[in-house]
This record gives structure tokens, C-alpha cells and sequence, in this order.
């Protein structure tokens, strides 16, 4: 059974939103909705200052949230991992907005939840999620951790030192890794 | 709006939490008042069983219409997730308003008897057989008025958890949401508890002393019922002050994120609205006027003052006003924090 992870290195990115503009055109979103974005910081004081970007989605976490408070089991863990809502049980309580962390439910016109969904129709036939295959400087890297061949799989096992999960406090170990600067 | 907040559950959500917390603070202290003297307290049990049901009946129009997909809500309760509280709450809220319309009807006037009702309308037929049965059923019997009344105690021992259960689980539904510092506190749930227990207690003096008491007062009533009703209310105010304290005390103090999400209410964006319409209007007014009111008994010893109908009025308004504006400041300032990390 696969077990699908991302891996985004926070110190390629420049900022360009291109994930975030290819992820909408992909999922037919207006223009103010989005299930990824960059969460913008600026560390220290003119001259020497740096500016980070931190693109943030689903984490696909093993231990998540938001499936646990939903009130009717509409949102559900697949067992390769990937974190889903299923939009005929979902009810739009919002209840899974209020308890995720990262902020990155939406609610679509047609009432119900969503959010990344690891490009789900692209991963089952072998392929790569857009925000991964449309960056221009090879931020993210998609792939099965269950594979150790896999490049992600060998990029973790070199980098585990590095690596950090996002917002770790909450416990809800996430399937997205990131480099940090 | 993404990485930002935004608002997504309004206010029809903090009705929601106010008119549940009415409903169950009505039903316990009328199970309360029967508990304690049957006879004596009558009033305060037969109106608090009166306005149960109908508030709580509001507060789920309402927080059926703040669903995305408001037809769908019926999927609640075809399944229950043991970790979801809103789930569970579901399934509380269904349960405490059949208890609360039961109790409803086991207290209204003798003449409205419906079991009798349905007796006389089939007295005269003799098929179908079932209908015949059903008639002349043991259950249907004691289903009628003089029986009715041995069943309020046993409502009674059952509902009153059930209510308390409903006033803790609004505070539970924000509190258990770790992300949102502002909700995350375990002062929350209790904080919700003793504001359910005194806007139930004021909504019940409010019909009590101010509407029905508009016509005068037997000297009778004013030394039962209505001084118990503010002495409960008194109480609940003092301990209402300690649960805001202790609030506010653990979000200074439970992690530096909730130190940060009190700023919204020592200063930030809803610190007028708290400080003076949640504590001012809805704790101290009242209190004040609660301590004018029973001032003569307590301290002095010597008997209650003649009624007036415009401080009970007054009071209890206060008191409802200002519970509601509690429930509001916190839906909307729980959702104006998030968890930040560095």
C-alpha cells in the first residue's frame, strides 16, 4: 500500500504563487479561493534582514482533526493516507474549519468543505499533484514514503536531521515535510 | 483570506449557544425549584418548565440554518462519531428537547389532559381492534392527568443532568478546539454552565416576577418564590464573576498564544462589547439591583421589599442582554485567533 508524502523545501521558494494559481486553474476556483498559499514572514531589521516563504496546504495528517470532530464521518482518511471529504455526507457545519490548524479548509458555493486533495485523479494514474509538477524551482517533491526507493523516500532518509513537520504541538503528524531555513 | 482568519461561523451561531443555555438553565432550575419544595416553589418550577422547550426549539432553526446545506441536517442523527462532539451534542440536544417538551406537558393546567382526550374520542367504538386496545391500555391510563404528576420527580432526576449536560456541551463544542487559543481554555465549558444557569434563571424571574408580577404580588409570593428566584440569581452572578475571572486568568496563563488572543478582549476589537455589555450589563447592573433587592433580608433581617416589577424587569434583562453579548464576543474572537508558531 502506498503511503503518499510531500516533501517542501521552504528554502527554494521565491514566492511566485504559481502552486497556488495552478491549484485553482485545476480545480475551478474563483480567484479569492485557494487550497494552497504562502504564508509570507520577514525575520530581522533592514540591512540584514531575510523574508521566507512558507507554502502551507493539507498536511494529510495520520492523526487529523478534522476527522475526528466531524459530526457525520464525511470527512475521512483514505488508507494511502490521503485526508478526503466526502461532499455527499458533508453537511457545512464548518465544524473541521474551526479545528484546523493550519487553516486551509474552504467552503465551496455548493455547501460543502474542501481542500487539497494531493491531485488525487492525477496520483491514482502514476502522475504528480500540479502545485509539485508546476514549480519552477523544484520546491515540492511527491512521492510514495512507503517505497524506499523512491526519490522522497531517499531524500528523507538523507535530510531526516533537517526535516520538520508543521506546527508539530498539535500532534496531528503530518504527511508533509518541510526544510526549514 | 487564506493564511488569515475569516469568519465563518456568525452570529446566528451565538444565538444558538444563548437560547440553549436559557432552554437548559430554565429546566434545571424549574426541576430545581420541584426538588425543593414541590408546593412551596411551584411557580418557579411550572414557568421554568413552560419556557423550556421554546428557546432551545429557536436556537436549532438557527443553528440549522447556519449549515452550508441547511436540508441535510438530518444526517446527524443517522450516525454517531464518538470523538466528534458535535455529534454527540446532537444527539443531547434531541434527547433534552423531547425531555423538555415531556416535562412541558406533565406540568401544564389539569384540563388540558390528552390521553383523556383520546379516551373520550374513541369511547363509543368498538373496531378497529387495535384502536380498542390502545384505549383501554394500562399505558394510556396512566398517561392520563391524576397519574401524570408521579412522573415529574423521575423526569426530574433524569432531565436535570441532561440539562446541565446541554450548558456544558456549548462550552465544551468551542473549548475542545485546540488550534483556537481563545476558545481552548478549560474555564470555557464552566464559563458557558454558570451564564446557561443564570439566563435561565433570569428568563424564568423575567415571566415570573416582571410580566405576571406586572399586576402586584401576593406578600406570600414575594417571600417564596420570588426571593428564591433572585437569591439563585444573586449566587450565579457571584459565581459567574469568579468563572470570568478565572477565564481571562487562564488565558493570560495557559500558553503565549492565548496570552496573545486576550489582547482581543483587554483592549483589542472586543473589549467594549465584553467589558461593558457582558460584565458591565449583563454581571454588575444586575447585581447591584440584586443587591438592593435583597439587602433588607440578608443584612438587615427585616422583611423584603414591596414589589417592583421594573427591577425584577430590569434585572433580569440585563442579565440576558448581557449573557447573549458573552456568547457573542466569544464565537467571534475565537475565530479572530489562531494558533501561531515561530
Amino acid at each position: 500500500m502506498a503511503r503518499y508524502g510531500m516533501v517542501i523545501d521552504e528554502t527554494k521558494c521565491v514566492g511566485c504563487y504559481a502552486c497556488r494559481v495552478a491549484c485553482q486553474n485545476l480545480n475551478h476556483l474563483r480567484e479569492n479561493e485557494a487550497y494552497n498559499f504562502l504564508e509570507e514572514r520577514e525575520y530581522g531589521k533592514f540591512p540584514n534582514f531575510h523574508r521566507v516563504f512558507l507554502p502551507v496546504q493539507c498536511q494529510h495528517c495520520d492523526n487529523p482533526p478534522c476527522v475526528s470532530v466531524c459530526p457525520t464521518g464525511a470527512s475521512y482518511k483514505r488508507k494511502d493516507g490521503i485526508v478526503l471529504v466526502n461532499e455527499k455526507d458533508c453537511i457545512g457545519c464548518k465544524y473541521c474549519i474551526a479545528a484546523c490548524p493550519y487553516n486551509v479548509r474552504i467552503i465551496k458555493k455548493e455547501g460543502y468543505i474542501e481542500k487539497c486533495r494531493f491531485c488525487l485523479e492525477f496520483v491514482e494514474q502514476g502522475g504528480q499533484p500540479a502545485c509539485v509538477t508546476t514549480c519552477m524551482t523544484g520546491v515540492r517533491m511527491f512521492g510514495d514514503l512507503d517505497d524506499p526507493n523512491s526519490e522522497i523516500s531517499r531524500y528523507v532518509a538523507q535530510n531526516v536531521h533537517l526535516l520538520k513537520t508543521y506546527k508539530e504541538e498539535f500532534d496531528t503528524r503530518p504527511r508533509i515535510f518541510y526544510k526549514k531555513v | 483570506m487564506e493564511g488569515t482568519h475569516f469568519v465563518f461561523w456568525n452570529w446566528t451561531i451565538a444565538v444558538y449557544l444563548f437560547v440553549a443555555g436559557v432552554s437548559a438553565g430554565a429546566f434545571a432550575i424549574s426541576v430545581l425549584a420541584y426538588f425543593i419544595g414541590e408546593e412551596k416553589y411551584e411557580d418557579i418550577a411550572r414557568i421554568g418548565a413552560y419556557i423550556a422547550p421554546f428557546p432551545l426549539i429557536i436556537g436549532l432553526v438557527f443553528l440549522i440554518y447556519d449549515l452550508e446545506r441547511p436540508f441535510t441536517f438530518w444526517k446527524l442523527l443517522v450516525t454517531v462519531q464518538i470523538n466528534s462532539v458535535m455529534s454527540l451534542g446532537a444527539w443531547l440536544l434531541l434527547v433534552f428537547s423531547i425531555l423538555s417538551f415531556l416535562n412541558f406537558y406533565f406540568w401544564l393546567p389539569d384540563r388540558i389532559d390528552l390521553a383523556e382526550f383520546i379516551r373520550e374520542k374513541l369511547k363509543n367504538r368498538d373496531k378497529p381492534a387495535v384502536l380498542c386496545r390502545i384505549r383501554d391500555s394500562r399505558f394510556l391510563e396512566s398517561m392520563t392527568r391524576p397519574h401524570l404528576k408521579r412522573f415529574r420527580p423521575l423526569l426530574g432526576l433524569i432531565g436535570m443532568p441532561v440539562a446541565l449536560f446541554v450548558g456544558i456541551y456549548t462550552g465544551v463544542l468551542l473549548g475542545v478546539l485546540s488550534p483556537r487559543p481563545f476558545w481552548n481554555n478549560p474555564m470555557l465549558p464552566m464559563l458557558f454552565l454558570v451564564s446557561a444557569l443564570k439566563t435561565g434563571t433570569a428568563s424564568v424571574c423575567f415571566i415570573g416576577c416582571f410580566i405576571m408580577g406586572m399586576k402586584g404580588m401576593s406578600r406570600e409570593k414575594v417571600e417564596t418564590n420570588k426571593f428564591v428566584i433572585h437569591s439563585v440569581d444573586f449566587f450565579l452572578m457571584i459565581l459567574s464573576m469568579i468563572t470570568i475571572i478565572l477565564f481571562i486568568f487562564g488565558l493570560y496563563t495557559v500558553s503565549r498564544n492565548s496570552a496573545e488572543a486576550a489582547k482581543l478582549i483587554m483592549g483589542g476589537e472586543y473589549t467594549f462589547l465584553f467589558w461593558g455589555f457582558a460584565v458591565v450589563v449583563g454581571i454588575l447592573v444586575p447585581f447591584c439591583l440584586e443587591i438592593y433587592e435583597l439587602f433588607p433580608h440578608f443584612v438587615d433581617h427585616t422583611a423584603l421589599r414591596e414589589h417592583n416589577p421594573w427591577i425584577s424587569g430590569v434585572t433580569t434583562a440585563a442579565v440576558l442582554v448581557g449573557g447573549f453579548v458573552l456568547r457573542y464576543v466569544i464565537v467571534y474572537a475565537g475565530q479572530a485567533t489562531l494558533y501561531i508558531t515561530s
